[in-house]
């Protein structure tokens, strides 16, 4: 499971919104590090997405990536998040790491860093929105 | 105590997000455990432990990050196999 969400900003006018997107793996398993190329190379299959800025060509200020087997309960997703955004903020972003059998990824722009704390609930909220209860 | 500053530091991420999905406050018989946590954990903290989560909460005000990400994003129709996002032309 690929769940991503993503502050997009048209560049033409400036129009802003958070789009996000939900893949699927199918049967595809892990403990610890997801397979390599998971997300970037092998993102899986988009089921579901909610889109507030039509892409494509938008300029990306900022992003949340959730990575997991896609059967992994939303529980235990919250409280890798919880434990990987309490260690991370220490250090510049981006910000990588994994918890148990979740990958996190988060980045934004240094206007957004400056209340990262916000952006990173609302890229979360954002999130949980789009993902399909298995 | 070890652990008490790492669930210390898990209780105000917690805090924030739930926060957040509520509107910005929370109803008192949820945040007061949540609260009552995060004093028993301070409590549990060494000196040096409370001196680092305080340097850490200052840190966090002041993440550093690029002024701008070099990304764009691109149309991704469902059943569709690429990510959303790829590096700015």
């Amino acid at each position: 499971m690929y769940l991503t969400a993503q502050r997009v900003r048209r560049p033409s006018t400036g129009e802003e919104g958070l789009n996000a997107y939900f893949y699927l793996h199918q049967d595809l398993g892990w403990d610890g590090l997801p397979p390599q190329g998971i997300p970037d190379e092998n993102p899986g299959t988009l089921a579901r997405s909610s889109i507030q800025v039509v892409p494509p060509g938008n300029r990306v200020r900022s992003y949340l990536d959730i990575v997991a087997p896609d059967d992994t309960p939303w529980t235990e997703i919250r409280s890798a998040f919880i434990a990987f955004a309490s260690d991370a903020q220490a250090v510049q972003m981006p910000w990588s790491g994994v918890v148990g059998r979740c990958l996190f990824r988060v980045e934004m722009d240094a206007a957004l860093a400056s209340q990262w704390q916000a952006e990173l609930a609302e890229l979360y909220r954002v999130a949980t929105t789009v993902r399909i209860d298995g | 105590m070890i652990g008490a500053a790492k669930r210390y530091r898990e209780l105000l991420v917690d805090l924030g997000l739930r926060r957040l999905a509520s509107g910005g406050a929370l109803a008192p018989d949820v945040e007061s455990p949540l609260v009552g946590a995060l004093d028993r954990c301070w409590r549990q903290m060494t000196d040096a432990e409370q001196d680092e989560a305080d340097r850490l909460y200052a840190l966090g005000r002041h993440v550093s990050a690029s002024a701008e990400l070099q990304l764009e994003d691109r149309e991704v129709p469902i059943g569709g196999s690429v990510a959303p996002r790829l590096a700015a032309a």
